[in-house]
């Protein structure tokens, strides 16, 4: 068996320096799920509307932030902003924000497509009925966009939990930063650590994303 | 024969530039079938959609017992709950079950008791032959299934009139008729109904009038035997002759299509 530097998890506070990165990076993303979510969920239905104006802004939002790499975004942000406009961010800060645009982009375009692929008949049939608008919505559009939603958003988290270890290139120190700290510190004493801990960290991504995309196939199951 | 129950005066629509129906005219009464025949494109599935405002009108009147159906008025709602609807594609609510897509418009709108709308709701589908289906989901269904759903859920808000917009049109033959015969049973009951079809032989089995619109235009408003046999317009005997035409390897078939049986 070749030494993989497993030992070094156990030597001082490593591990738990480890969990802390990862608790770092769990904590961007899903404070930036939790805000734009509703932010994009809002957008999404925006985007359905039929103000042209309104569209055009989203679309090109959407566009931007999607075809921007994160990294770049989060340069932008974190560098450029904070020295065009003179204010104080932490990389934290900046962080969210990102993710948060980012999310929010997202986001929106998923309730979109959901939205529109429910067909126009599901609200004629509906309203035929006799229910009101409000109702329509409720009680048939709202459950089926729902149902589509809930997989592909629960993908987009596990995306976002992913992508933080970008953040480490805006002095983040989350568990990949972590990760590289406890290997730089004990490149004499195992020089083969590198994998262990990578390996470790491989783990501790799995651990968090796994029931999370577990959830996502089980609804996805439950509801086809 | 009291007042009519539906009444369509100088109906005009468009589509943009295009005039889809033009001073349409009809009144139907109490227990009244009525079928709708044509060329597609004809507006047969859209004067229907007009009866219950899916489609806004351009000119005319729609009134239901003496009240204007009007896409933006306000009782709208209470007038479509007169109004039963079903569709060729049967629009049931794919995130519900075959019970619960019935019970949800005279829960939600018409506030009514649920036990004693289950009872209904288990009776009917009983009758069109459903029993045990109450808890499947439509996409266990089968497409006659489903239809049959469809019309369940229409006829559980106990409307004044039903529309049928091309209802087996998107069934396979055997399914055809599982459909048509739970409609036959409803005209039996005395059920007021228009039906779109292009099923020849059902629409003579079921109208009491037969109403061939062609262009946007009624051409004919006669009864079925009048409508298969002596057609009054070069226009419907071409009609029926194409249905005569397709069915000429058959002999039985061309025969019954062209009304010698």
């Amino acid at each position: 068996m070749p030494d993989l530097g497993l030992e070094v998890l156990f030597k001082g506070k490593n591990m738990v320096r480890l969990l802390g990165g990862l608790w770092v990076a769990l904590k961007i993303s899903l404070l930036a799920v939790a805000i734009s979510f509703p932010l994009g969920i809002l957008l999404g239905a925006l985007m359905t509307s039929k103000n042209p104006v309104v569209k055009g802004i989203l679309r090109v939002y959407l566009e931007f932030v999607r075809i921007m790499p994160q990294l770049v975004l989060l340069f932008l942000i974190y560098f450029g902003s904070t020295k065009a406009f003179g204010w104080d961010l932490s990389g934290e800060t900046a962080a969210v924000i990102v993710f948060v645009l980012w999310g929010t982009a997202e986001m929106s375009d998923l309730v979109r497509g959901a939205l529109i692929s429910i067909p126009i008949h599901q609200y004629e049939s509906s309203e035929a009925l006799g229910l009101s608008r409000a109702q329509t919505y409720l009680y048939i559009i709202i459950p089926q966009t729902v149902r589509r939603l809930v997989p592909l958003s629960i993908n987009l988290i596990t995306r976002m939990i992913k992508t933080t270890s970008l953040v480490l290139m805006i002095g983040v120190v989350e568990v990949l930063k972590v990760a590289q700290q406890i290997i730089e510190a004990n490149r004499m004493a195992s020089p083969n650590a590198a994998f262990g801990i990578y390996l470790t960290v491989f783990v501790l991504y799995f651990i968090a994303c796994f029931p999370i995309s577990m959830l996502s196939k089980h609804l996805e199951r439950k509801w086809r | 024969m009291g007042e009519p129950l539906l009444t369509i005066k100088n109906v005009t629509k468009c589509f943009g530039e295009t005039m889809v129906l033009e001073d349409i005219e009809l009144e139907v009464r109490q227990g009244e079938v009525i079928v709708l025949v044509g060329p597609s494109g004809c507006g047969k599935s859209t004067l229907l959609r007009c009866i219950n405002a899916l489609e806004p009108i351009q000119g005319g009147e729609i009134c239901l017992e003496g009240e204007a159906v009007d896409a933006k008025g306000k009782n709208l709602a209470a007038l479509r709950q007169k109004i039963g609807m079903v569709f060729q594609s049967y629009e049931l609510f794919p995130h519900l079950t075959v019970l619960e897509n019935i019970l949800l418009a005279p829960l939600k709108v018409q506030k009514r008791k649920k036990e004693e709308v289950r009872q209904e709701a288990m009776a009917l589908l009983d009758r069109v032959g459903l029993s045990g289906k109450e808890n499947s989901y439509p996409r266990q269904l089968s497409g006659g299934q489903k239809q049959r759903v469809a019309i369940v859920r229409a006829l559980s808000m106990h409307p004044e009139i039903l529309l049928f917009d091309e209802v087996t049109a998107a069934l396979d033959p055997e399914m055809v008729r599982e459909v048509l015969d739970v409609m036959l049973s409803l005209a039996a009951q005395g059920r007021t109904m228009i039906i779109v079809t292009h099923e020849m032989q059902f629409a003579r089995a079921v109208a009491d009038r037969i109403l061939f619109l062609e262009k946007g235009k009624i051409l004919e408003d006669t009864t079925p035997e009048e409508f298969f046999e002596r057609p009054k317009t070069e226009r419907v005997k071409q009609f029926l002759n194409m249905f005569a035409f397709h069915a000429v390897k058959s002999p039985k078939a061309a025969k019954e299509a062209s009304g010698e049986i």
